[in-house]
């Protein structure tokens, strides 16, 4: 997929683990992995925002568009 | 009042209370099925009463011979074994909803084995009707022995109900689907 999360960066910007991250915004630990590791359909503004929010960063700052090309190389 | 609270907090109470009736009712038809069968054949006055009325058979209480009551209450329970396995069909699916698993593979497997055997049962309790009329009459004599064929407007409202919960179930199919991807989203 062209989306790719960087949740793990962010997290490591901000020196926070993904357990204090996913009580902060309200999803559980096991949805956070699998939003880290791009294996959702999709993420919900809300969540996004709860994100943003408890990271202190934008949208782009997690989520970044890759062509395929470039992604497979 | 208590209850009213609690629909309030938990959007699914009233859905799991609804569920568990109805998951009650399924269970008492279940069981109700052979017994009223077996009850309409084992008071053959009552069946005398009803019979000719309402499949047209004319015949001879006297000569109704215990093996006659038995093959006929066999008959009966075609269609009455076909009911009871649309009901088990139901109260398992009642129970799903009572674990609030409302689009559930499982689900809908229920929903279409229900129409199956609503469907099944719309052509086999004619059938049985007749192969009924047709064993009660064997005791007359020659010439007055009946094969009939009725087809009531309650089959035809069975079969109409099944294909309704075909239709169902296809669409309860695609809303599960949704519900999947739903899942996905975080």
């Amino acid at each position: 997929m062209p989306i790719i999360v960087n949740l793990d960066v962010m997290l490591a910007r901000r020196k926070m683990r993904s357990k204090e991250l996913a009580s902060r915004i309200g999803i559980t630990e096991a949805n956070l992995s699998l939003l880290k590791n791009g294996k959702v359909k999709g993420i919900r503004f809300a969540t996004l925002e709860a994100i943003c929010e408890a990271l202190e960063c934008q949208p782009g700052d997690i989520l970044v568009y890759e062509p395929e090309s470039r992604a497979t190389e | 009042m208590d209850s009213l609270s609690s629909a309030r907090g938990d959007p699914n109470a009233g859905i799991r209370r609804f569920s568990l009736v109805l998951r009650g009712v399924s269970t008492l038809l279940i069981v109700a099925v052979p017994l009223g069968v077996i009850w309409t054949w084992a008071n053959f006055d009552s069946l005398s009463a009803v019979l000719p009325s309402t499949a047209g058979v004319v015949f001879d209480a006297e000569n109704i011979t215990l093996p006659i009551l038995v093959g006929g209450g066999l008959l009966n329970m075609l269609p009455g074994a076909i009911a009871m396995y649309g009901f088990w069909r139901l109260r398992q699916l009642f129970g799903l909803f009572l674990e609030d698993r409302y689009f559930d593979r499982e689900a809908i497997q229920h929903v279409r084995r229900f129409a199956a055997t609503a469907l099944a049962y719309g052509f086999v309790a004619p059938l049985s009707r007749t192969l009924i009329a047709l064993v009660v009459s064997l005791s007359n004599p020659p010439g007055e022995r009946v094969l009939l064929l009725t087809i009531s407007s309650d089959d035809l409202v069975i079969i109409f109900l099944s294909a309704v919960f075909f239709l169902i179930a296809r669409v309860w199919d695609k809303a599960r689907e949704i519900d999947d991807e739903n899942a996905q989203i975080i």
